[in-house]
């Protein structure tokens, strides 16, 4: 018995000393093409100088002839004057007279040709076109334009494809080692093959992308990008060999596969569902929270930890006086919850109490009638009520003219605002707490309250005693799915008030919406947003589950 | 067997057209039709197959920046120009200097000069116009026949059929949306930003138009009140709207039992000639798409004489080649024209972003919310330098 432990033990470390052994030789893989980049910039920086000296001295001796071109960087220099076409005034001509480049040899590569005409739009710019270099310098005085075209340089930047057969011998190393060193029966054996291969399909993929970014990205800026990446890079494979020896420490893979093989069928049963909620529900709620770390602005994304986190709760949209700051809107949204579920609950309930009075006339027409304004969707719904909130043309403001009112203008003033949205959304909310307590009242039994009435119990007695305590375990699970509801409720806020005036109004789930699709496309902001609100309904949940079940406990 | 037969078959006769473009855009109604016209046209001339595909106008930037990068973005696209600066500096559009101004420059000196200048951006030529939208005056012709020519008379009618007809408003337009108060900013000489992002909208001609736009909506007494383009549509509709100032757009909506008119916007006074904003569209071309020579031959097609013809005259579109007007018989689209010539192009800067939610807002504040024009602007001043500084 005692043996075999200490096998185990060594298997597990001869494995970990490999897996770090793989990683060091991946990072050194990666490195090792920062340095190739780094060779190309040094290239990059000789062609800079030698074209800003040949400038220089056109600018004094008039263009070069093709004799003068000693160095072997470049293939051509165009000139280019100023059009003299005064509806257009940003347009260049290419003078022919001055160009090294026969024209033929340029009209085989429309796209080089493009590129080279491109270059002198800038007055100096820099551009990288199949493997060459086009610099172009720009006089204004002189109304001209030289292109400097480099060779080519042949090394570039796309070798991630060569990466994937190194991995895949590590792939098969590990796999052959856990094969060799575990013995059969053990189940760690397929586990472990399974995660490596996952793990390095991640790393590939990763690396690749990292490689994609660098190349798209300024030639200058490419070591830069380069470097921080690698620290990302570094930071997440800490961090998953810290998880994967986290796993084996707590033997989770002991359990896990334990418990896959004992309840083999049921694991099956659920598997197209979980595969589903896996896709629909925890792809996007993940792919939200890594978003959530990134700065993004239009359409550039770079890495920034919990910067988003610390402008939205400490820095600059912590001020409460500021509408539109994080505090200012967390309190209106928990107000808005609060109110609402209290007027959902009051008047659902009344008028539950009422349906199910004995002998009641009608009882369907009026379950009907009071279950329309759920079925309607919401959006309809918000939709009429706006108008009805117009201060010239609204049906309510003319309703209080004809009680001798004045015109509220309900759009202008936080108050009247968040009124008109409260008003909606009570008429929307309450249907289906009266359906909850209608179903919850026809399951009180009947000789509960013959017994109290025997004992002298009032309508209020029974009510409190009777009544309320057995409402209670149906009421509870509808009280919080209401809360998570009207904590979300987007459609109400964005259709009715529209967070006016100065989204005074607006709740955490619109000023989300407006980080991402109204203030250009912040969408890092957006995804903090629904991290927070994630967490925080998350929190809540967790609380009064806690709760409840300890209510529960002591009934 | 047969099916696999009728499969082959379907995929072979796909392949007569050997060439093929995807163009997105966010046309409907009769503009659309217009463009599916000029693209079967296209289709018989030049054999070259063109993909159309509608995309909603609130989720064109969106896709366009999210499939563009990873390569499964339209060859062409057609959308206003005023996310130019945006596309330009994320590097999602082709730049077509070289292709307009190498050699020919004769195709786009038959545009007008404006609609070439709202595609260009630093120096860089970005899309080929194609239509131009301004907001105009629309009258109903039950109540007057010719329109105003100042904004004096302009009231005075209003005041005058009010008196007479029960219900009835005499000019609406969207005027806590800085779009439609473009035509008093600019013509009283507001600006918005110069190049070095510095903010200028705190000026005294600033503040002169917000004064003559709470004059109009408060003290004339003709407009109705918290105005959005639904009230407009339904009070126009119901002949209780006299006059209404609102872009082409708003023609599709005018119910066909109303007999109405468009022209200029009048002057405000001798002085001020109004200056709405002018919106361009243009056709744009995706930077990685693998058919640009095939795009740029479309394009021409599309934007030249042949292409707008059928545009101007199918889709009611104010073309931008200018010498088509010559000849029309439609004063609609000659009203437009004549306001085009008086306008404001909206900047294709990246900066104008940051513009819109907050002049939007300090328009509310001074026209809804009784707040001074110095303060309302001042904080709008705030509000941008913030956001231009992040």
């Amino acid at each position: 018995m005692k043996n075999k432990e200490s096998g185990k033990k060594i298997i597990n470390i001869s494995y970990f000393i490999l897996f770090t052994v793989f990683i060091m030789i991946l990072q050194g893989l990666l490195y090792s093409k920062t340095i190739k980049m780094n060779s190309l910039n040094e290239k990059l920086y000789l062609i800079k100088t030698e074209s800003n000296k040949l400038f220089q001295k056109m600018e004094v001796e008039g263009f070069i002839k093709k004799k003068t071109l000693q160095t072997k960087l470049f293939e051509n220099i165009i000139e280019f004057k100023e059009a003299q076409d005064k509806r257009y005034p940003f347009i260049y001509n290419r003078n022919l007279k001055n160009s090294l480049t026969k024209q033929k040899q340029l009209k085989e590569d429309s796209l080089l040709d493009k590129a080279i005409y491109d270059s002198c739009d800038n007055h100096h710019s820099i551009s990288k076109f199949k493997g060459r270099y086009i610099i172009a310098y720009s006089n204004n005085k002189s109304n001209k334009c030289y292109s400097f075209i480099s060779t080519k340089i042949n090394q570039t930047l796309d070798s991630g494809l060569g990466a994937i057969w190194y991995l895949l011998i590590g792939v098969i190393l590990i796999i052959l080692v856990s094969f060799i060193f575990i013995p059969k029966n053990n189940k760690n054996r397929v586990i472990l093959s399974v995660i490596t291969i996952l793990y390095n399909t991640f790393f590939y993929v990763y690396s690749l992308i990292i490689l994609r970014n660098a190349q798209n990205k300024d030639i200058e800026n490419i070591i830069s990008i380069t470097k921080s990446n690698l620290t990302q890079t570094f930071i997440i494979i800490i961090i998953i060999t810290l998880l994967f020896i986290g796993f084996y420490v707590t033997k989770l893979n002991e359990k896990l596969t334990n418990t896959l093989i004992k309840y083999k069928t049921p694991y099956l049963y659920i598997l197209p569902g979980g595969l589903g909620i896996a896709l629909l529900s925890f792809a996007p709620l993940f792919s939200g929270i890594i978003l959530s770390f990134f700065k993004v602005k239009y359409g550039n994304y770079s890495f920034t930890w919990f910067s988003n986190y610390y402008d939205i709760l400490i820095g600059g949209l912590s001020d409460i006086a500021n509408p539109e700051g994080f505090y200012y809107t967390f309190f209106i949204t928990v107000i808005w919850t609060a109110v609402n579920i209290f007027f959902h609950l009051l008047i659902g309930m009344s008028i539950a109490l009422v349906l199910n009075k004995k002998g009641l006339k009608f009882k369907k027409v009026y379950s009907i009638i009071f279950i329309i304004p759920w079925a309607i969707p919401n959006y309809i719904t918000a939709l009429i009520w706006k108008s009805m909130f117009h201060k010239q043309f609204g049906s309510i403001n003319n309703f209080l003219v004809f009680l001798g009112f004045e015109r509220i203008s309900w759009f202008t003033n936080t108050f009247t605002s968040f009124l008109a949205n409260l008003f909606t959304n009570i008429w929307l909310g309450f249907p289906f707490m009266m359906v909850m307590t209608l179903g919850a009242l026809q399951s009180i039994p009947a000789h509960l309250y013959d017994a109290a009435v025997m004992d002298g119990a009032t309508k209020w007695q029974q009510f409190k005693y009777i009544t309320l305590p057995m409402l209670k375990p149906a009421l509870l699970p509808s009280i919080i799915l209401g809360i998570i509801w009207t904590f979300n409720m987007f459609n109400v806020i964005y259709l009715v008030s529209g967070g006016e005036p100065n989204s005074s109004t607006d709740i955490l789930i619109t000023e989300a919406y407006r980080w991402a699709f109204e203030r250009n496309g912040r969408y890092g902001y957006s995804a903090a947003y629904a991290t927070i609100i994630f967490i925080v309904l998350f929190l809540y949940n967790h609380i009064t589950g806690k709760i409840s079940s300890k209510g529960e406990a002591n009934d | 067997m047969k099916n696999l037969f009728i499969l082959i078959l379907l995929i072979f006769s796909n392949m007569a057209y050997s060439k093929s473009l995807t163009l997105w855009h966010a046309y409907r109604g009769k503009e659309r039709k217009a463009l599916e016209k000029v693209a079967i046209q296209y289709e018989k001339e030049e054999h070259t197959k063109i993909k159309l595909l509608a995309i909603p106008y609130d989720a064109f930037d969106k896709k366009l920046t999210a499939s563009i990068p990873r390569m499964q973005g339209p060859d062409v696209f057609i959308f206003a120009n005023d996310k130019i600066g945006n596309w330009a500096e994320s590097g999602l559009i082709e730049t077509l200097n070289y292709y307009f101004y190498n050699k020919k420059r004769v195709f786009l000196t038959q545009m007008f000069d404006t609609t070439i200048k709202a595609m260009v951006y630093k120096n860089k030529l970005y899309a080929i116009p194609l239509a131009f939208k301004v907001p105009v005056l629309f009258y109903n012709k039950k109540y007057i026949q010719n329109p105003p020519k100042t904004f004096n008379d302009l009231i005075k009618i209003s005041k005058e059929k009010m008196a007479k007809h029960k219900g009835l408003f005499g000019l609406g337009y969207e005027n806590t949306n800085f779009f439609f108060h473009s035509f008093l900013y600019f013509s009283f000489g507001g600006k918005l930003f110069t190049d070095n992002k510095k903010v200028l909208i705190n000026s005294q001609e600033a503040k002169l138009s917000y004064k003559y736009a709470k004059y109009l909506a408060l003290e004339t007494k003709i407009m109705p009140q918290e105005i959005t383009s639904a009230v407009l549509t339904t009070l126009f509709n119901k002949n209780q709207l006299l006059f209404v100032i609102n872009g082409p757009w708003f023609s599709a909506e005018i119910d066909k039992s109303i007999n109405y008119g468009i022209a200029t916007i009048p002057m405000i006074d001798d002085k001020h000639k109004p200056k709405p904003y002018m919106s361009n569209e243009g056709a744009f071309i995706n930077k990685y798409s693998n058919n640009k020579s095939e795009a740029i031959k479309f394009i021409r097609y599309l934007a030249g004489n042949k292409g707008s013809k059928i545009r101007m005259t199918e889709g009611d579109q104010s073309v931008s080649v200018a010498n088509l007007y010559n000849k029309t018989t439609d004063n609609k689209l000659k009203a437009f024209n004549l306001q085009a010539q008086s306008s404001e192009p909206i900047s294709n800067s990246s900066l104008m972003n940051y513009f819109w939610a907050p002049m939007t807002q300090s328009l509310k504040k001074v026209l809804e919310q009784n707040i001074s024009i110095d303060d309302a602007l001042k904080s709008a001043k705030l509000k941008i330098e913030k956001l231009l500084s992040k």
